[in-house]
């Protein structure tokens, strides 16, 4: 029971392996049989807690004794999820890959490779080994825009690789700065939760600014946005739905055991959430006013961060379990968002919403596919963001009152605007339908499993919520 | 009688090296005189770790001690010039010629990292420079501008190292490498002679005033004898700087901490700022080496032994990230590959280049999980630790401006526009394949370079 992680890091590194050694027709099915695998292994872990309440496994090797650094895996109820996540949108982002049009073997090994880091970075309970993974996926991520990525794709991803090494250098800053002001010298997480008091307050702050902007650069919020629009909208269809889906969500893990390690006071707490409620309103506006739809679903992206924001810094119970539901179920429809977006993409050779017209006509199942990641991205019943967002809101109410609740305008706007698009480009049948060959069956297949999976958790969220109260 | 050790072997091969290089003269073939320096110096590679495990302080002919620092890094150089070996075997025209030059060099190396007394740390680098120079000279018909330079910055070097000798001996007539004893708190006579010294290695080290020629030769000659100067000479000057200032200038730590942190920073700037504009990538690693230096500066800066331990990971990790690094592209130019556009599709060119060069220039950003990350992360613990927090800042400062043409080569070697194949030799290969896999073995699992370096700044006498 207890090689379980390492169970999973064996495959994830047998999948690594093998793809770039199988043949150029079996690669992408080689991937897709390994995440499956490990889509298995992570329900096997859920249903474990929920059955027989067994929890947290951790796995523990020692490493590097000179910094009291060991190989530290624990699962948490939120890794699970978070987990889950990663490993339903990397199947659909393998799943979206084009055999023949796109070098699948490429897109592939990174996508395997993201996986492989985003999962090490949710189970890492060692702060050095939350840094390798995330440099890790910086590199990947920096791979699949600058490789994969559109002919713009060189500058977007330079963008995207200055920000984020800002940000890691900064990460790097606290970490060495707890290294050495932790009276232990250790840099496992329970340790420093542990010792959190001991360190004196004014360390502590600073500490807690440092990674706060860094890890602020990685959702992002407001001032440090500019990589967010060009990143998401140059990469290939496959690497936008795991950027979009699982990179961001970096950010807001991080900030997350930032605040499970570090005490934080209220007037901290305020000022972080109208940082939030500024970026919120900041990016619905530069959405509502672009015409590139990646770039509008990247922003949108930007408001959905911010709300998760809000239940993060609540700082109640409420509050995390929202954060977290809100986490898993706003990287599902963001993903689903972005596969639907960059098929568009694909089919009419545009990213304009001006010249997309009539998608209803020539890819039915992508356009509801679109209208269903609307529908799910705005929290409607049913959809498990409409549990995120009571969730939160309700929390946000509680500690901050009436503060909280006025980023709920944003997503009204979003709403509003996501609709007209709907109306405009997607649903719009007066058009003349344009010759466009029809999908590959298996892009479809990948709409089902995000859809599933969206509804799944937006009708039977107590299955969410009692593995966070298992913990 | 002399008793006889056999860790004196440590010393005694060089010494054969050179005599066989000398031989090698009188021979037609380069296979023999090769074989000969390879296997020495696999023996000479052994007998430092066998040391290095054992532990011990050895005095060998009167003035080389071995103790683990030296062990260290005899067996760091025994590796290096294996590499820069099989790498000029391949490539030289006068592979007999430069075999001699190369184990003189090779001496002088192992004379810096043993000496007892610093008229041997003297000696040693001179034989390093004059060695070095020779060995531009003689591999290209084109480079006696670059050997110019060179002669003229190593000589400057020596001389002004010679001054600083000389101040010493009122204070300190043996010139043993021990701590100086003077009476006053600050002396004027022994400062100077510490910031001659400072400035003489500086020099040898190519840090910011005094770099200014050192992209122009790394540029001018071939390029297995640009990845030994500064793969090796470099590394030669930092173990002086380390034994010199580590050692017997310690009582001074407050001086030179200030002078080295403010030539690293600007050393780290310099590098970094002029690498941006290169559009050779000769020039760009040149520059970009210049600012690793800067790095390896941080270290000393701090003056504490957690320090001189992170200069030492740093050390052992930067050469072997340029010297894979300088392969690559010697390789490269004699394909008549040099700006940074002739890069494009190189992963599609050769694979196998252009993953190492990848994981070469990752390393060199310090991306976790490869060598450079450790190097960088112990350099700036030990900044903070040292509380002296600017050098750390600055130091994260320059990484981000560095991932810009660091990132800027990565992208365009993925860039796919020429699909001409490129083959290798398999010497090359073998070099590159071994700079790459230690990159990778050691930065996954770091622990016993850790350990080792811990103890080599520990055997040093320091506060």
């Amino acid at each position: 029971m207890i090689y379980i992680i390492l169970i999973l890091f064996a495959m994830l590194a047998a999948g690594i392996a093998l793809v770039p050694i199988s043949p150029r027709a079996l690669c992408r099915r080689t991937a897709l049989i390994f995440s499956g695998v490990i889509f298995a292994i992570i329900l096997h872990m859920i249903f474990n807690l929920l059955v027989y309440n067994i929890l947290p496994y951790s796995e523990s090797l020692a490493y590097i004794p000179e910094l009291n650094t060991r190989v530290l895996f624990t699962v948490t109820p939120i890794s699970m999820i978070l987990m889950l996540m990663t490993s339903i949108i990397s199947i659909a982002a393998l799943l979206s890959i084009r055999p023949i049009l796109e070098r699948e073997r490429g897109l592939s090994f990174l996508i395997m490779l993201f996986q492989l880091s985003s999962i090490g970075l949710f189970l890492s309970y060692n702060l050095l080994l939350f840094f390798m993974f995330w440099e890790m996926g910086i590199i990947t991520v920096f791979m699949l825009i600058n490789i994969f990525g559109s002919s713009e794709g060189n500058n977007a991803s330079m963008r995207f690789l200055m920000y984020s090494i800002v940000s890691s250098s900064l990460l790097l800053l606290g970490i060495i700065l707890i290294y050495l002001y932790t009276p232990a010298h250790s840099l496992n997480i329970d340790t420093i939760i542990a010792n959190s008091a001991t360190i004196p307050y004014a360390i502590g702050s600073v500490i807690f600014a440092i990674m706060f902007v860094a890890f602020m650069i990685k959702i992002p919020l407001f001032p440090f946005h500019s990589w967010v629009g060009s990143a998401y909208a140059e990469a290939p269809t496959s690497g936008s739905v795991v950027i979009s889906g699982i990179l961001s969500k970096y950010g807001l893990y991080g900030i997350f055991m930032l605040f499970v390690m570090f005490n934080t006071t209220q007037s901290m707490r305020i000022s972080i959430l109208i940082i939030a409620i500024i970026s919120a309103f900041y990016s619905v506006f530069v959405a509502i006013k672009s015409r590139d739809i990646k770039v509008l679903l990247a922003y949108t992206g930007m408001v959905e961060s911010a709300i998760i924001m809000i239940g993060i810094t609540s700082g109640n119970t409420t509050g995390y379990y929202g954060a977290i539901y809100g986490m898993f179920a706003y990287g599902l429809s963001i993903a689903l968002l972005f596969l639907a977006a960059g098929t568009i993409e694909q089919m009419y050779g545009s990213r304009s919403v001006d010249n997309i017209k009539a998608i209803v006509k020539n890819s039915a199942s992508t356009a509801y596919a679109f209208i269903f990641g609307v529908f799910a991205a705005t929290g409607l019943p049913l959809t498990g963001i409409f549990i995120a967002d009571i969730l939160i809101f309700t929390s946000g109410f509680e500690s901050f009152g009436i503060l909280a609740l006025i980023p709920i305008v944003t997503i009204m706007i979003v709403a509003a605007y996501l609709y007209r698009i709907i109306s405009k480009s997607v649903l719009n049948s007066k058009e003349p339908t344009l010759a466009i060959r029809g999908l590959e069956s298996d892009r479809i297949f990948a709409y089902i499993i995000i859809i599933a999976a969206i509804i799944f958790i937006g009708v039977f969220p107590s299955i969410i919520l009692s593995i966070f109260s298992a913990s | 009688m002399i008793n006889f050790n056999l860790m004196y072997m440590l010393i005694l091969i060089p010494m054969i090296l050179i005599v066989s290089g000398a031989l090698a003269i009188l021979h037609r073939k380069k296979e023999s005189a090769f074989i000969v320096q390879v296997v020495l110096l696999i023996m000479n590679l052994i007998f430092a770790i066998l040391f290095f495990v054992t532990g011990g302080q050895t005095i060998a002919f009167s003035v080389f001690t071995i103790y683990s620092f030296s062990a260290l890094f005899i067996g760091l150089f025994s590796l290096l010039f294996l590499l820069i070996i099989i790498l000029t075997y391949k490539h030289s025209m006068k592979f007999n010629y430069v075999s001699l030059l190369i184990s003189m060099v090779y001496f002088g190396a192992i004379a810096v990292s043993t000496s007892t007394s610093l008229i041997i740390t003297i000696i040693g680098i001179e034989m390093v420079s004059i060695g070095s120079i020779f060995m531009v000279l003689f591999e290209k018909r084109d480079s006696i501008e670059a050997a110019i330079k060179l002669f003229i910055l190593s000589g400057s070097a020596i001389a002004i190292l010679t001054v600083a000798l000389a101040l010493i001996i009122p204070y300190d007539s043996t010139f043993a490498i021990t701590a100086i004893i003077s009476s006053g708190p600050l002396n004027y006579i022994l400062l100077f002679s510490l910031l001659l010294f400072g400035v003489g290695l500086l020099f040898e080290v190519g840090a910011f005033p005094f770099n200014l020629w050192i992209p122009d030769i790394y540029e001018e000659v071939q390029g297995n004898i640009t990845a030994m100067l500064s793969g090796i000479n470099k590394k030669v000057a930092f173990v002086a700087i380390i034994v010199v200032f580590g050692i017997v200038f310690v009582r001074y730590w407050y001086i030179f901490s200030e002078f080295f942190s403010i030539i690293a920073i600007f050393t780290m700037f310099f590098g970094n700022i002029m690498a941006l504009i290169q559009t050779n990538i000769k020039r760009m690693f040149a520059y970009s080496a210049i600012s690793q230096s800067g790095y390896i500066l941080i270290g000393i800066a701090t003056a504490s032994q957690f320090g001189f331990e992170a200069s030492i990971f740093q050390i052992i990790a930067h050469s072997f990230m340029i010297i894979g690094t300088f392969a690559i592209v010697m390789l490269l130019e004699f394909r008549n590959i040099k700006t940074l556009n002739d890069y494009s599709g190189l992963m599609y060119r050769n694979g196998f280049l252009g993953f190492s060069l990848t994981i070469f220039i990752l390393s060199m950003i310090g991306i976790p999980g490869l060598m450079g990350f450790y190097g960088k992360f112990l350099l700036f613990a030990s900044a903070i630790n040292a509380n002296i927090v600017i050098l750390a800042i600055m130091g994260l400062i320059n990484s981000v401006i560095s991932v810009y043409y660091y990132g800027r080569i990565i992208s365009i070697i993925f860039k796919s526009s020429n699909k001409n194949k490129i083959f290798i030799d398999k010497y090359s290969y073998f070099v590159i394949l071994v700079a790459l896999s230690l990159i990778i073995v050691f930065g996954i699992y770091p622990t016993p370079l850790i350990i080792a370096s811990q103890l080599a700044s520990s055997s040093l006498l320091l506060l």
